[in-house]
């Protein structure tokens, strides 16, 4: 009776995640074995069932190895840089007077809140060779004014300080009130210990964070991999591809070029990759916990 | 109320809104017109006027965005479900003829610009009617050239490049003789369409960028960044085009005629006289532009064939092509409204009459557009990665050969089925 009811509760969403999620990951999984294209919309006759032709055709396309590498970087650099800034903005907005505590946690939490594309284009603003306030800042320093947004290495590191900035507010605001569930008495034990405030962040504090922070780096992590408005409004993926990651090249080939087989056969990359990701992920954490 | 019996109430109401919607999907509309952005605005104000000469009849202007609209018309395509009359861009117009979506129109006027007319044939057969034409000339600045020692832009490359140099010397750090963002394909498909050799070969079935003509053409196109005659940025890095080259950041900029009106917008009629326009230079003498444009297609599915005529016809008599213009600053696809007052009196507009004479269209394949941005990625390659002209060329042409692998499987069918029977093949 009690699993009958059980199940009854979980089927809505169950069919929910059929139909919108293990139905097309099948197709997805059946197109990116076809030349499924423009012609093959045309007349049915032009589609072809090409085995991993289309895998191995992005083996060799250096566009899906930079892309790869693309959004692998942000998610290497910005899920780490997230966390750390959440962390240390949770712990100092924690410790300061309850006065100022609303207004700073507001301020944080804003780009979370903002449209990604207002919030890209007011930084493409920013990062204007000769007219942003990042170059006026740095002329005014007497340091040099480089071309952000037209630089390889430079625009991927944009991308990233916009995509850390615009997201590491959420984070803040769930490992803070985690750390309001710290119960106090560990601190005071600490202190009548004789514990520093490194020694009681480093042994208290982080330790008693670690389960949220790990969901936090989960949940960044599948956020950046699907990284996508940001360097679509920022660069277009330019200069030279430096910033066209997984998704954008995968909208690229299937929306705009119509190679759908294509395009699937990324998607199905991407899938994989996420999920080896995920299960690495667990497995370190398992590990570190010592489970 | 137990669990199930409101389950089994919230799906009948669910079906009713299934229902309910299937009604509210079939159209009140006679004429279901799709259009792009202002050209759907001006469609909407010049609709009453065709609804007078039609009585009884409904006409809906849906206004899509450029950035999707080609998606939504291949999705109601693939749907089955098109509009009977849409705006189609030129370059769009060849993935609509291969899906076999759209019907083949008699041109419905004699004075269409020849090359405007060309874009729209397909197999012997118009697909389409030419509504508006684009084109690129120079836009530059006239006092800043005269103070370089120049009365006009010049009409050959080289001469051209004379006055960047010239121009160089009298400006600010930071200004620019040239603005030709990097993101934008449109200026070195232009120099490229000024060669006599085209960028594809054998029926457009390869790549031909490795060939001299197109070398020398990039070999050009990557001298006016490495001189510092143009910068290396991205339209996106512009703040305010318009602003920006009035204060003299820029001095000459080739683009479209929207600009006119764009110029009109952002600067103040004081400043009218700091920008004109030049028809373009080319290797040895006046160059040759590209064309573009949209259309107006009826759709094979359309169950309203004969008002969807009349629709367009009614589109390119005089009066609504210079509507059309006063409305949203484009260009009559036809001869006879240039002459016509608002038209014949801006000169800013006579260097894109004299232009759209010396026009050359682009090839007719739905690969051209990736292939094109394919083109500038590769330029991208050499003005910033320093990757030498000739690997990069062949680089590309490989890259080309794969894009058109199916294109070249098709056409060897469609042969071989041409020499049997016609049998199975579709109209």
């Amino acid at each position: 009776m009690k699993a009958s009811t059980a199940l009854l509760f979980v089927i809505p969403a169950l069919t929910l995640i059929l139909l919108f999620v293990f139905i097309p990951l099948i197709g997805v999984l059946g197109f990116s074995l076809t030349d499924f294209n423009l012609y093959a919309l045309a007349s049915s006759a032009n589609l072809h069932f090409v085995g991993l032709a289309n895998f191995i055709h992005l083996l060799h396309d250096h566009a899906a190895w930079q892309g790869i590498e693309t959004t692998m970087t942000v998610v290497l650099v910005g899920v780490p840089a997230t966390l750390a800034l959440s962390l240390i903005c949770a712990l100092l907005i924690e410790s300061i007077g309850a006065r100022w505590r609303g207004l700073f946690r507001t301020a944080f939490f804003l780009p979370v809140v903002c449209s990604t594309v207002a919030v890209a284009i007011s930084w493409r603003y920013l990062l204007n060779t000769r007219y942003g306030l990042v170059n006026q800042l740095l002329a005014m320093a007497h340091l040099p004014t480089p071309n952000w947004l037209g630089t390889p290495g430079l625009a991927l590191l944009a991308v990233t300080v916009v995509v850390v900035w615009k997201g590491f507010g959420y984070g803040m605001i769930i490992v803070a009130a985690a750390r309001r569930e710290i119960p106090d008495e560990l601190y005071d034990i600490a202190r009548i210990e004789g514990a520093g405030m490194t020694q009681q962040l480093l042994r208290i504090t982080v330790p008693m964070l670690a389960p949220t922070l790990g969901l936090l780096a989960l949940l960044d992590a599948a956020g950046y991999w699907q990284l996508f408005a940001e360097p679509y409004v920022l660069t277009q993926g330019g200069p030279m591809g430096s910033t066209m990651s997984l998704l954008l090249l995968m909208y690229d080939r299937g929306f705009r070029w119509w190679r759908w087989g294509v395009a699937s056969a990324l998607a199905m990359v991407l899938t994989v990759i996420m999920w080896l990701f995920a299960w690495l992920q667990r497995h370190t954490r398992a590990a570190w916990r010592g489970d | 109320m137990t669990f199930p019996a409101r389950v089994g109430r919230n799906a009948l109401a669910l079906a009713v809104a299934v229902l309910a919607c299937a009604g509210c999907a079939r159209s009140p509309c006679d004429l279901n017109v799709w259009a792009v952005g202002v050209e759907a605005s001006a469609l909407q104000r010049m609709v009453p006027g065709f609804v007078r000469a039609h009585p009884n009849t409904r006409v809906c202007v849906e206004n899509l965005a450029w950035s999707s609209a080609q998606a939504r018309l291949l999705s109601a395509v693939a749907a089955g479900d098109p509009p009977d009359v849409a705006q189609v861009g030129d370059t769009e117009l060849s993935t609509l003829v291969t899906l076999h979506a759209i019907v083949a129109q008699r041109p419905v006027v004699a004075d269409f610009f020849p090359e405007a007319l060309a874009v729209t044939r397909f197999h012997g057969r118009y697909y389409g009617t030419p509504w508006y034409v684009d084109t690129r000339v120079l836009f530059y600045l006239p006092a800043v050239l005269r103070r370089a020692g120049y009365r006009r832009p010049a009409r050959t490359w080289r001469g051209w490049l004379k006055q960047l140099k010239a121009v160089r010397r009298i400006l600010k750090p930071g200004q620019y003789p040239l603005l030709a963002p990097i993101n934008e394909y449109e200026f070195l498909e232009v120099l490229a369409l000024q060669q006599p050799v085209p960028v594809l070969r054998d029926g457009d079935r390869y790549g031909n960028f490795a060939s001299p003509a197109f070398r020398a053409t990039l070999r050009f196109y990557k001298r006016l960044f490495a001189e510092r005659l143009a910068p290396r940025i991205t339209d996106r890095q512009l703040i305010n085009l318009w602003w920006q080259m009035a204060r003299g950041d820029f001095v000459f900029y080739v683009s479209g005629p929207w600009n006119i009106g764009e110029f009109r917008r952002f600067l103040p009629p004081r400043d009218e006289h700091l920008w004109m326009t030049a028809p373009l230079p080319g290797p040895h003498g006046p160059g040759r532009s590209l064309i573009d444009g949209s259309d107006l297609v009826i759709f094979r599915d359309s169950p309203h064939q004969s008002l969807a005529r009349a629709f367009v016809r009614y589109m390119l008599a005089n009066a609504q092509q210079v509507r059309l213009f006063t409305l949203t600053g484009d260009l009559p696809a036809r001869r006879a409204p240039w002459s016509l007052p608002p038209l014949a009196a801006d000169p800013k507009l006579k260097a894109f009459r004299t232009q759209l004479e010396r026009v050359r269209p682009f090839a007719k394949i739905p690969e051209w557009g990736e292939i094109m941005h394919g083109m500038r990625r590769m330029a991208e390659q050499v003005v910033i990665g320093g990757a030498s002209v000739d690997a990069a060329t062949d680089q590309l042409d490989r890259r080309v050969n794969y894009w058109l692998a199916e294109r070249r499987a098709l056409l060897k069918r469609e042969d071989r089925s041409a020499d049997a029977p016609a049998a199975g093949r579709r109209p």
